[in-house]
């Protein structure tokens, strides 16, 4: 029989283990970054570790639960009032919309014009943000089982808070406006000038870009969606503009936003169920085009 | 008979405890430099006391693991953990030859190197462009802090589990 010898001088820096495992992580990274060809992978691991991250955020509910309850009756009696008279404010504005929406589909009607589909949500709940130094998502606790695609924005009552990125069976990961390189196109509620509103990264405020530098913009002006893209349904609040800096520097002026949703601070949520109406295949997709290239090539 | 002790042994010992830390990093802690990797702690004691128990490739896969929970590329902390591997045992004989006071400060580069490199590997991704110097110094400094209370309560683990294998 062999003897191996004694671990402590078997030990040693294991180079050639350590260069597959790099390799391998790089091919995986590669994989994932370049290919997505992991999203099954991913999909078996989330499905392992759901249960036990919807386990973990009990104890948030918990004590949300348990301050509720010790609320004063006071504070609460407060409350209620501020609330029934809110709501015959709401009943007020409320009675107006339906008259005014009926009007506008009777006028839209007479126009020709595309009825605008009526937006469906879908209550949702937060159920932890992921660590990690380079972006802010967010997991909810809907998924594919509940109709929910990617691309769907995520929204408070108070405005657009993000969009769904991945999307798993029982669960699904959204991005926060602030995260780097969320792009939405917005349009300014006062004038309608339209523009699009970037991300910039965390705590970071948002960034209204490609803007004349003499554009009729102030301070305070509301940011509504402008539903141009499709993915997201027109005249839904996102920002406010809280700076602008017209330096003759830039070409265009630098015009920060703020998001009217509090995106760190909320515990509930809806996703849009929205369709995104305008699907124009790619021009190099269409059956058309390819036959004219291949035309081209017989010719 | 003794092999199969000394297998099992082998599972329970650093799997759980492993195990435990990853549950410990999945609480909704949220998004922000102060959450350590409770994991990586955790792994860096077994990877100095038992090298013998733990290989690079449970590293490699709890760094997956990690990955699928904080939703980033997958393979991201599985290079970081393994290099963190080889950090530690590059370095063995000098963390195991000082006091706990200086061990615990050669972590704090280990620990460094680290985040470091998670970060590297996000920047070459394309996701970093923007990454704060927060996010390397303070989990760094935390999980320095964090590390003789790891090691004090792993050791008593550890040892728990040498003398009573199951």
């Amino acid at each position: 029989m062999f003897r191996s010898p004694p671990t402590l001088f078997n030990q040693g820096a294991p180079f050639l283990k350590l260069l597959f495992f790099l390799l391998l992580g790089s091919v995986i990274i590669f994989a994932d970054y370049k290919l997505h060809a992991t999203e099954k992978i991913r999909l078996i691991g989330n499905n392992l570790l759901f249960p036990i991250q919807q386990l973990l955020s009990q104890p948030g509910r918990l004590s949300d639960l348990t301050l509720d309850y010790f609320q004063t009756r006071s504070s609460l009696k407060q409350k209620l009032e501020e609330r029934s008279s809110q709501l015959d404010n709401l009943r007020l504005m409320a009675n107006q919309a339906e008259v005014l929406e009926s009007e506008n589909s009777h006028l839209r009607k007479l126009l020709s014009l595309q009825q605008r589909s009526s937006v469906k949500s879908l209550a949702a709940e937060v159920i932890f943000s992921p660590l990690s130094p380079s972006s802010q998502r967010i997991i909810i606790n809907r998924g594919s089982a509940d109709g929910v695609q990617s691309g769907m924005p995520i929204a408070t009552e108070a405005g657009i808070m993000g969009q769904i990125l991945r999307v798993f069976e029982n669960s699904s990961e959204a991005a926060l406006l602030e995260d780097r390189d969320f792009a939405i196109p917005v349009l300014v509620e006062r004038n309608g000038l339209r523009s699009v509103l970037f991300g910039v990264g965390r705590g970071e405020p948002l960034e209204l870009r490609y803007v004349n530098n003499l554009a009729d913009l102030d301070v305070g002006d509301h940011l509504i969606t402008s539903g141009i893209d499709g993915t997201y349904p027109a005249g839904i609040p996102v920002a406010i503009i809280s700076k602008i800096d017209r330096s003759s520097e830039n070409s265009g002026a630098v015009i920060a936003c703020k998001p009217i949703a509090q995106l760190h601070h909320n515990r509930y949520l809806s996703i849009l169920l929205y369709q995104p109406t305008t699907t124009a295949p790619s021009p190099t997709e269409s059956e058309v085009v390819k036959n004219r290239l291949r035309q081209k090539k017989g010719s | 008979m003794a092999f199969s002790v000394f297998k099992l042994r082998s599972l329970t010992g650093p799997f759980l405890t492993l195990f435990g830390a990853f549950i410990l990093n999945m609480f909704p802690w949220g998004n922000s430099p102060w959450v350590p990797d409770f994991l990586l702690i955790t792994l860096a004691f077994w990877i100095l006391q038992a090298p013998d128990k733990i290989n690079l490739l449970s590293a490699f896969l709890l760094g997956l693991l990690m990955d699928v929970q904080t939703s980033q590329y997958l393979g991201v902390h599985a290079i970081v953990y393994v290099l963190t591997y080889f950090v530690i045992v590059y370095q063995q004989r000098r963390l195991l030859n000082v006091t706990l006071l200086g061990q615990t400060f050669m972590m704090l580069q280990v620990f460094l190197i680290a985040n470091f490199v998670l970060l590297l590997i996000l920047w070459v991704v394309g996701q970093g462009r923007e990454i704060s110097f927060a996010f390397l110094i303070i989990p760094s400094v935390i999980e320095t802090c964090l590390w003789p209370i790891f090691k004090k309560a792993l050791s008593i683990y550890s040892s728990f589990i040498n003398h009573h294998p199951t």
